[in-house]
């Protein structure tokens, strides 16, 4: 019980103390209600204008007003206090020309400005809202309605109604800030008018959110404020859902009688609006009783553009606009009224009917921002109908909400050259109308939003007829428009799948399908023992739907799994796919479920994750109706569902008598993570066996609450539940919150923690060293090494080699010197990661040292990184006096492969040292080149050191492999000069380099006796091309058993090697051996050489040796591989596309094939390995499954190695799915290439079945 | 012999407060106890010991360093003999039998469990693993949904469990050097890379039948959707569980933890995701079964990389990047190249040299003593199987999901976002 009590109710409530309303008036008597700095900003008891400068104030002592400063130029100063909607009185003053402004939430700006005088106010004159701010232009300034401006010196007034942005739990917008009403000096100067974002220089400027300070700016100029009066406004009613709209029809030059049903049903299915209709007589009829009751509708959509209505009519509808009425204005609709000024303003932009550049400019948008046309003209124009490109212009409004940038629209009437006043618009999208389209090669205003008095007007030119009103993105801006004007928000944030992209235009066609009658009937019956294909059918059918066929869909399922009749199997496959596509509408069929015992928790399967929140509340309302087992799994789905509402029911049953039910409750409040679940899961008293439980509930709740940012709240629960009283795992967690929350401020905790005496503890702060961001806390880990016991020294350091900041490198690199052996060699393992190049000396030195310290150093050196750790290095070749120090190196650098030494190692090579110097030959052999070997081979002439000497001979032979042949002239040259032992080691590296000079060297050696004939011959022995085989051949001969060994193993060996010869001529050069052979040893070596042969040939002669009895074992064993390699090898293919498949052209399968995967190209190229060498007359490509893809052109090659091709042994067109290749002559070859010379742009190159016939 | 029961907990804890032994480092090295000493033991219990369950179990008991005490599974079969192999292994008949994997979580002197149970299990036994403090060896895939799979994580997190998942290819020496082949850029810079697994099946409608006296069908179940009893296949709902989504999703999700697994080990994807993901499968119809049979789907991640993962008659079995230079394939047949010269490659000290584990099990118990993260932490497994449980989301709503692997959500389309995560079964929660 003490645990509890620590974390007493006090913390939690100066914490929830810190989130309650402030009081109204904000004091300025001191800066205590405002953020710092508040630079020069100061009180004062009046401000006037100085005598001397009319440009400045004057301040008079006293209390009561701010002012910023002598000059005027100081910081914004912003209140701690956030608000989201408020009421805002404040006074003002301003001398001669200065400037300021008011930001509600830091981000809105109500313009202050010496704008006395001024005829035509613009947004950037007192009581404007100023200009937002993007891509270096200004937009969305909105001009007060009058300038009330008072004198210079004179103290003036705003009075705002202020609503915040709205956002969604999900945290997207669905309303903008608005100003409901400014009033400067008491006169109304805006009225509804919203923003879509922060205004130019705002705090933030490129963020929303729910609340924010009052701003007042302060380095524009002199300003003084005063009673400033800062009120919360309650919330505003939500609105009513389904809204009212009603659609207005009757007349229209367009297809109004088929468009209105579609609207109606748009509206209707999208489950937001009911829908009536109101339709006037008909054009020429009397208008007189054409009066709609407007005031009973959220929203009146227009399609309507004909005869002129009644006055009545007109004042009812300006007076249900004025008080806050919705208006769509839908494409032809802006042809109306022409001559009713009211109208016209709502409207902002209209087209035809007369309109030319009287009533007003045109909108265009160019060089990135709106303009208005003034340019004389009739309003109204259209080209041919065409798919066009509408692009989004305000991607903050919540109608445009995660539309994409640019978006295709089905074939309509691009409208063009609409004329307006133009006034209080936000533009949404617009068209570019080209030229060659018959447009104005302007881009067109499409989507926009207009606001006139209390009224909202949203404006899309789109929709001619019944087809465009297909496409997805009319149908989502629609919705979403006719959803803004009803209320002002849009919460049908969702994006639908189908919205149409850059480059594609999407209708929904399926839009009207209904589904069939009795459509998923089937499932009613369906049992577990029964086969799914009824449910599979739907499960396919949900997959392709569109919205509209799914909502059927939903309804039909609905209807199923309410039938009296249906299986428990049924019902249960019902809420799977519920879980799927289900919507508010499913809401009470598995609400009904909750109480079921067998399908309770199905119901839940569709209600936890829906996004409806009906699915919500029909969680909490089941609460009251469940008990045992239900209610715990209503709870913990309440729980996941983060359904915070729930928590003041589920509370209580944390004190259940069921442990179960307890325990669930326990849970789902830790889910809720807020200051009062947090206050409910510590002070409930609760038996010990759920200590455990809670304590871990309250963590998770913390964490949620440091997540959110309530970074001192976090610090003191975690800080209480570190004591000793805690079980250990407890402690561990909470240590482990307070390193989050605390950041590097929580290094003294953790160093203390790893002096800890309790185990876990100690093991746990390791890690959240290695975890804990920043540079600083490296820092500051690093400062605490040196004063540590050397046993922490170790953990410490491999924590800091975890983090792997090199920050923490000098202070590591100071403990590689420490005395104590495991912190020294601890230290450094880790330079590795944390060392530069910096380091290299001081490892190098550590490196000498005998035993896994100078193992550890080394290894530590090959794996630094960074610029200069080489250069490093070869510092250390060339300056250590440490021979063991030098050696070192020099395989690190080899290890490194750091060919920018290869200098330093020419220098070692004459090393005072013979240790150092054969180090670095060695390294010379593995990482120099041409450029070395002269000097290596200077020194292999003067050398007398015969370790020295093999040294650079094993340097020379590493490093010829990547030399030419042409290079080994250095050799050879040197060969003449050469003492006897120089001569020796010189002629064994030729072989290395090849080539007909170093042949010939050979030969002439090889003509001189005793060992160096010997080297000459084993020289040749070694060659890496077969040209010195005759030589070989003859000195087999030679008496010397030795020499006679020496070249007949060479002669094998080069007639094994891969040569583009067939297998017929290397037997016969093998056979040629045979008889020259002294042992059975040597005829046993041919005979191995022959099985990599497989023919006809080499298994002649295999089995003639079957007769010989010293050889019988070995040829018989020669002749089964020979015969196993001719049998069981078999054709394989290799492609240039799609080689994987290639086998598939080979299996005999017409339904298989390989294809090239893309139109053919020339190059592309099909390789077939025959496994063996053959002689193939005709080879038959078959398509007929594909039928358009043989080869255009094609050219055949063939080879006996693979890699050697030759010139094409037959060319020709293909012209039928079947392609013959028919040979001229017969070729003889293992591999055959085909290779495509024709090209198409759409059909692949593919074979289904190739088929050869051989000789 | 109450020595050799001693756990390495309770042995720390003892010496450390005796101060007898109280500064040894933090990061023990194996070799400062010999390998059967007191402290060394680590003590474990398992959960599930069905025929992997068996594998691992099997594998543990053969580390003279680890002392298992108890086994449990919901098959008597199967706990018997589990029991009677653990008995026979140490001579004795000291090893508890649980039905419920609570009792034996809640013993108090486990350090560590290993955990083989039907997917639809894996959150629920491994978070309350970690919350009682135990160390975690757990098998592929980390969890059935994407939600359970981050409760495990900020469980495993949140009390600095040490966590390994049974993904031991990447304990197996050539996947490891394809994984650093890659990494090094022995193939340039990788745009596409290929994932291939197995196949999967069918299988007709099933009767109910009898529930066998030897099983708790009920427990079996657990959090999952009621079912009648059947035949899953071989006369058992054991391992062919795989084939219905209810416990799995199949091939795709058992083998993302293995080939997704080393495809995202080869490009340092560990800690991120894609952030497209669209594709088909064929979903079976005709009987019991309705996970894909074959399936084939692409994942595109931030970085412009392209993955499709699809069944092996698609594409090959294991994963096969595709670099400017070249392509490396690797499966647990062997490890091929473009280029043999590729292969020959030599990785410098001074380059990319991943975490080297020769010895899955091993590793994990080296963990647990050196409180290192393993070579397959927890972090790893749910990104791997988060590619998987994506992929058979967008197959299941036949749709492209957009993925923020940030804050691991759904972009705009809470249909699918509802796929994240499952109700349970009263009276289980998580």
């Amino acid at each position: 019980m003490k645990n509890r009590t620590m974390l007493s109710i006090t913390i939690l409530a100066t914490c929830l103390a810190a989130a309650a309303v402030s009081a109204d008036k904000i004091e300025l008597n001191d800066f205590s209600a405002w953020r710092t700095p508040t630079g020069d900003w100061m009180i004062a008891g009046d401000a006037v204008l100085n005598a001397q400068n009319d440009a400045l104030l004057a301040a008079r002592p006293g209390k009561g007003v701010m002012i910023n400063g002598p000059t005027g130029h100081t910081n914004n100063i912003l209140t701690k206090e956030e608000w989201g909607d408020v009421s805002l009185h404040i006074e003002f003053v301003v001398p001669k020309g200065s400037n300021s402004g008011v930001y509600l939430m830091g981000r809105y700006e109500i313009q202050v400005f010496d704008s006395c005088g001024v005829a035509d106010p613009q947004h950037s004159d007192c009581g404007g809202i100023y200009q937002r701010w993007r891509n270096d232009r200004g937009f969305e300034g909105r001009s007060p309605r009058v300038n009330a401006s008072k004198a210079p010196g004179q103290w003036q007034t705003f009075d705002v109604i202020f609503r915040a942005p709205k956002f969604n739990a999900a945290g997207k917008k669905i309303a903008n800030a608005r100003f409901v009403e400014v009033k400067h000096n008491g006169i109304l100067v805006h009225q509804n008018v919203e923003v879509t974002g922060p205004t130019r220089a705002a705090t933030w400027e490129n963020n929303e959110k729910p609340t924010g300070p009052l701003m007042l700016q302060g380095d524009h100029g002199p300003v003084a404020y005063r009673n400033i009066i800062i009120t919360p406004l309650d919330p505003e009613p939500k609105p009513t859902y389904p809204l009212k709209a009603l659609i207005v029809d009757g007349q229209n030059n367009h297809n109004w009688k088929a468009t209105t049903p579609v609207l109606k049903q748009l509206l209707e299915e999208s489950g937001f609006f009911t829908v009536d209709v109101a339709t006037t007589p008909a054009g020429g009829q009397s208008m007189a009783g054409f009066a709609p009751d407007f005031a009973k509708y959220d929203v009146v959509v227009s399609n309507y553009t004909g005869d002129e209505w009644p006055d009545a009519t007109k004042a009812a509808f300006e007076k249900y606009m004025d008080n806050g009425g919705g208006l769509v204005i839908y494409h032809a609709a802006n042809n109306a009224f022409p001559n009713w000024p009211a109208w016209n303003e709502m409207i902002a932009l209209g087209g035809w009917g007369g309109r030319n550049e009287k009533y007003g400019p045109m909108v265009r948008f160019r060089d990135g921002q709106m303009v208005l046309d003034y340019s004389p003209g009739p309003g109204g124009t259209h080209g041919p109908q065409h798919d066009f490109q509408l692009i989004t212009r305000n991607n903050e409004h919540p109608i445009m909400q995660g539309l994409p940038e640019k978006w295709m629209h089905a074939k309509d009437e691009l409208y063009s050259n609409l004329r307006g006043p133009a006034k209080n618009m936000t533009l949404l999208a617009t068209a570019y109308a080209a030229r060659d389209k018959g447009g104005t090669g302007e881009h067109e205003p499409m989507l926009f939003t207009v606001y006139r008095n209390g009224g909202r007007i949203f404006h899309t030119a789109l929709g001619h007829d019944t087809e465009q009103l297909k496409c997805v993105g009319f149908i989502v801006t629609f919705l979403r428009g006719t959803e803004w004007a009803a209320t002002g928000r849009v919460t049908q944030t969702e994006v639908p799948h189908d919205f149409p992209t850059a480059d594609e235009v999407r209708l929904r066609t399926k839009n009207n399908a209904d589904i069939p009658a009795g459509y998923g009937r089937e499932i009613v019956s369906w049992d577990f023992d029964k086969n799914r294909q009824a449910l599979a059918a739907i499960e396919e059918d949900i997959r392709a739907a569109a919205p509209a066929r799914m909502r059927q869909i939903e309804a039909a399922m609905v209807k199923a799994m309410t039938d009296p009749q249906c299986t428990q199997a049924g019902k249960q496959w019902i809420c799977r796919m519920l879980r799927q596509i289900g919507t508010a509408r499913s809401v009470p069929a598995l609400a009904a479920l909750l109480t079921d015992e067998k399908l309770s928790h199905m119901a839940r399967f569709a209600l936890q994750d829906m996004p409806a929140p009906e699915a919500g509340r029909a969680l909490i309302e089941a609460l009251d109706r469940t008990d045992g087992d239900l209610k715990i799994g209503i709870v913990s789905s309440l729980g996941l569902r983060g359904e915070e509402a729930a928590a003041a029911k589920i509370a209580p049953l944390m004190k259940s008598e069921n442990r179960m039910m307890a325990r669930a409750a326990i849970t789902a409040l830790s889910h809720f993570s807020n200051h009062e679940t947090g206050q409910a899961l510590i002070e409930t008293v609760l038996p010990p066996d759920l200590e455990d439980l809670r304590n871990d509930a309250i963590l998770t709740c913390t964490d949620a609450m440091l997540n959110k940012g309530h970074v001192d709240f976090a610090t003191d629960i975690y800080r209480r539940m570190t004591a000793e009283t805690y079980p250990v795992f407890i402690r561990l967690a909470a240590y482990r919150g307070l390193v989050r929350a605390q950041k590097e401020k929580a290094v003294p905790t953790v160093v203390n923690l790893l002096k800890d005496e309790n185990d876990d503890l100690r093991l746990a702060a390791a890690k959240f060293i290695a975890e804990m961001p920043g540079q600083a806390a490296t820092k500051a880990f690093a400062a605490q090494l040196h004063s540590l016991p050397p046993a922490t020294q170790v953990i410490l350091i491999a924590a800091l080699e975890s983090r792997g900041d090199k920050a923490a490198a000098d202070a590591v690199a100071k403990a590689a010197q420490s005395a104590d052996e495991s912190v020294a060699a601890t230290a450094v393992r880790a330079l590795a990661t944390l060392g530069s190049a910096d380091h290299v000396k001081l490892l190098a030195q550590i490196s000498a040292k005998p035993g896994q310290l100078g193992k550890a150093a080394v290894d530590s050196m090959q794996r630094l990184t960074g610029d200069n750790v080489n250069k490093a290095l070869v510092a250390v070749l060339l300056g250590s006096d440490n021979a063991a120090a030098r050696v070192n190196v020099v395989d690190v650098l080899i290890a490194r492969r750091a060919s920018d030494a290869v200098g330093a190692f020419l220098v070692a090579a004459s090393d005072r040292d013979a240790s150092v110097r054969q180090a670095a030959c060695k390294a010379l052999g593995v990482l120099g080149g041409k450029e070395e070997l002269p000097m290596l081979t200077g020194m292999l002439l003067a050398s007398d050191n015969s370790a020295d000497s093999a040294a650079i001979e094993r340097a020379i032979s590493a490093m010829a492999p990547r030399l030419q042949p042409a290079d080994g002239a250095v050799i050879v040259e040197a060969i003449a000069r050469a003492d006897a032992d120089a001569k020796v080691r010189l002629l064994g590296v030729l072989p290395r380099f090849g080539g007909s000079q170093a042949l010939a060297a050979a030969r002439a050696n090889a003509a001189g006796a005793g060992e160096i004939r010997k080297a000459a011959i084993r020289a040749m022995a070694e060659w890496p091309d077969p040209a010195p085989l005759d030589d070989l051949f003859q000195a087999a001969a030679d008496q010397d058993q030795t020499l006679h060994v020496i070249a007949l193993r060479g002669y094998i060996k080069l007639c094994s090697q891969s040569a583009n010869r067939a297998s017929s001529e290397t037997a016969a050069m093998l056979a040629k051996a045979l008889p020259i052979a002294r042992r059975a040893d040597e005829k046993k070596a041919v005979l191995a050489a022959l099985t990599a042969f497989p023919c006809k040939e080499t298994l002649n002669i295999a089995e003639t040796c079957l007769a010989d009895p010293a050889l019988k074992q070995e040829a018989q064993l020669a002749a089964g591989k020979i015969k196993e390699a001719l049998i069981t090898r078999q054709l394989s293919a290799t492609a240039s596309r799609e080689n994987d498949t290639a086998g598939n052209a080979l299996d005999n399968n017409p339904n298989t094939r390989w294809t090239t995967g893309r139109g053919m190209k020339p190059g592309d190229w099909f390789t077939l390995d025959l496994g063996t060498e053959a002689v193939v007359k005709k080879i038959t490509l078959d398509t007929r499954n594909s039928g358009n893809d043989y080869p255009r052109g094609y050219e055949v090659y063939t080879s006996f190695d693979g890699s050697n091709w030759g010139k094409p042994v037959l060319t020709g067109e293909g012209n039928n799915p079947i392609t013959e290749l028919i040979f001229p002559e017969p070729v003889h070859a293992r591999y055959i290439k085909i290779v495509q010379t024709g090209s198409h742009d759409t059909w692949h190159w593919s074979i289904h079945t190739l088929t050869i016939e051989l000789q | 012999m109450a020595q050799t029961n001693c756990s390495r907990r309770t042995f720390l804890k003892q010496t450390a407060a005796l101060g007898a032994a109280a500064a040894f480092p933090t990061i023990v090295p194996s070799t400062v106890f010999g390998q059967a000493a007191p402290s060394n033991k680590i003590v474990m219990g398992a959960i599930g010991t069905g025929s992997m369950g068996m594998g691992d179990l099997n594998g543990f008991l053969h580390k003279d360093e680890v002392r298992v005490v108890a086994v449990c599974d919901v098959d008597k079969r199967h706990r018997e003999n589990a029991k009677n192999t653990v008995d026979n292994r140490y001579g004795n008949k000291d090893c508890v039998a649980y039905h419920d994997f609570r009792d034996l979580i809640n013993r108090g002197d486990l350090d560590a469990v290993m955990t083989a149970l039907p997917d639809h299990w894996h959150a629920i036994t491994s978070v309350m693993a970690a919350k009682a403090g135990l160390d975690i060896h757990g098998q592929k895939p980390l969890a059935r949904s994407i939600r359970e799979g981050r409760a495990i994580c900020d469980a495993v997190h949140r009390y600095a469990r040490v966590w390994q998942t049974g993904s031991w290819q990447r304990s197996v020496a050539h996947f490891r050097r394809a994984c650093e082949l890659v990494r090094n850029g022995r193939i340039g810079k990788v745009s596409y890379v290929e994932v291939g697994l197995p196949t999967g099946g069918t299988r007709g409608p099933q009767p109910e039948i009898p529930v066998p006296d030897y099983l708790d069908w009920n427990f079996w179940l657990g959090p999952a959707p009621w079912r009648p009893y059947c035949d899953f296949g071989g006369n058992s709902p054991h391992w062919n569980w795989r084939w219905i989504m209810d416990y799995s999703g199949g091939q795709l999700t058992d083998w993302a933890g293995h080939n997704i697994d080393i495809a995202h080990w080869g490009l340092d994807l560990d800690h991120t995701g894609p952030v497209e993901i669209e594709g088909k499968g064929e979903f079976p119809a005709n009987g019991l079964y309705d996970v894909p049979v074959t399936y084939r789907f692409r994942c595109k991640y931030a970085t412009g990389l392209e993955m499709v993962v699809a069944n092996n008659q698609q594409v090959a079995q294991g994963a096969k990047w595709f670099g400017e230079k070249g392509w490396i394939h690797v499966h647990r047949g062997g490890l091929s190249a473009s280029d043999d010269k590729i292969l020959k490659e030599v990785i410098g000290p001074d380059e990319i040299q991943l975490y080297n584990s020769r010895d899955h099990l091993q590793n994990f118990l080296d963990c647990v003593k050196s409180r290192k993260l393993t070579i397959t932490p927890v972090e790893t497994a749910q990104r791997s199987i988060s590619v998987g449980l994506l992929g058979e989301i967008a197959m299941i709503t036949g749709r492209k999901i957009r993925w923020n692997p940030e804050t691991e959500e759904i972009i705009n389309d809470p249909a699918a976002s509802a796929l994240l995560g499952r109700a349970y079964r009263q009276p289980w929660t998580l």
